[in-house]
């Protein structure tokens, strides 16, 4: 039995097994990588992943005309920025409080009206008409010495 | 081991096998294309560069599979949508890298195959037919190339666009009515990104599909054409 090994498996044999197995280990790590780079490609980056809080800026003071609102999305929810009077501004989420549609802006009207069941805001975010009971969710606001204007995501 | 043993030892998966090969009935066929005799002239190296195409193509199958996730073929989102795949998705860099030199390879691998075939004469009896399918590929793979110059929409692809196309205006008579078609309009715009978009990812590849199927097929039905 002791004999025959060398019978069995010659260096030449033995050689062209182990080139054989690197080969398809090169091989399997090439196809695993790829199809993990592949997968990695198709999943959300980074960027798109990160969740925004606290002070974000949104428009220029200056932008908006009296009755403007100003729509900017966050972490995905559209918020709204508006200019009520002269020197007064104001943001409240665009996500409606009955149904979580997102509420638009009427100018004309100066109220927000939501598409889905007609429910009507008014300009301090108080449910006025439709199904809506509860009011808009008001952001905190801020503007700095350049006439940015921040709102204050949680 | 002989190839005929490895591919009946499918291990585990071999009642699987077994139950559709009692439908499909193709183990014959796979035998019998193992088994086939390969001409002795095939392990040359001039016989390597159709499948280092055909390899490429495949590279650029994939990959262009995975950048029409994201790309954007509007004049307003497609520069930017480059932008984003290059800097924020996950490996873009690479898989926008891998299909611009693979289409960059793939078009040099072509042109060896086309020339060996020319100067060695492999067009003649019975491949007459795959000299024909084998040139319409690669003035498709030209169209590949000219389509996909002008997706990043970038200022070089831009007049690029605008100067090729323009060629097609010294052709006599049908030139300016061939301008319009190529570009929808009078100028390189919206329409012309959309079209050339259709053209690289619809139009090209189905008619690639259908060819190369044909061009493969003969090779297997006629086999090589041996040096003379």
């Amino acid at each position: 039995m002791e004999q025959n090994t060398r019978e069995e498996l010659p260096r030449r044999k033995f050689f062209r097994l182990i080139a054989d197995w690197f080969l398809k280990l090169i091989l399997f790590f090439t196809a695993g990588g790829g199809i993990v780079m592949a997968l990695s490609f198709l999943y959300p980056p980074k960027k798109l992943m990160r969740r925004l809080t606290g002070w974000v800026p949104t428009v220029d003071k200056s932008s908006l005309q009296l009755g403007d609102a100003a729509q900017i999305l966050f972490n995905g929810i559209p918020y709204f920025v508006l200019r009520v009077s002269n020197e007064e501004y104001r943001s409240f989420s665009a996500v409606c409080s009955h149904a979580a549609c997102i509420v638009f802006w009427e100018k004309e009207n100066m109220r927000f009206a939501c598409p889905c069941h007609e429910s009507k805001f008014s300009i301090a975010g108080e449910p006025v008409g439709g199904p809506a009971q509860d009011p808009l969710t008001r952001m905190a606001l801020k503007i700095d010495d350049t006439g940015k204007i921040f709102i204050k995501l949680v | 081991m002989s190839d005929r043993d490895s591919a009946v030892r499918l291990g585990a998966m071999v009642k699987v096998v077994d139950w559709f090969d009692d439908r499909v009935n193709f183990k014959d066929a796979i035998l019998f294309m193992m088994e086939k005799p390969f001409s002795k002239h095939a392990t040359d190296v001039q016989y390597c560069f159709g499948g280092i195409s055909l390899l490429l193509l495949f590279n650029q199958v994939i990959t262009g599979l995975l950048l029409s996730v994201y790309y954007v073929p509007t004049p307003e989102h497609a520069y930017l949508s480059i932008q984003y795949i290059t800097f924020d998705v996950n490996f873009g860099w690479l898989i926008r890298a891998l299909h611009i030199w693979g289409g960059d390879l793939m078009m040099l691998s072509v042109l060896i195959h086309l020339c060996i075939a020319y100067f060695k004469g492999y067009y003649r009896k019975p491949l007459e037919l795959n000299w024909i399918s084998g040139f319409t590929l690669f003035l498709v793979c030209l169209g590949f190339g000219f389509s996909g110059y002008l997706l990043p929409w970038t200022q070089l692809s831009y007049w690029a666009t605008t100067i090729v196309t323009d060629m097609v205006t010294a052709i006599p008579y049908v030139g300016d009515g061939l301008l319009l078609f190529l570009r929808g309009g009078k100028t390189v715009d919206q329409a012309t990104l959309i079209r050339f978009y259709s053209f690289h990812t619809q139009v090209f590849p189905s008619i690639t599909l259908v060819i190369l199927f044909f061009h493969l097929w003969m090779i297997k039905r006629r086999g090589i054409c041996v040096p003379l």
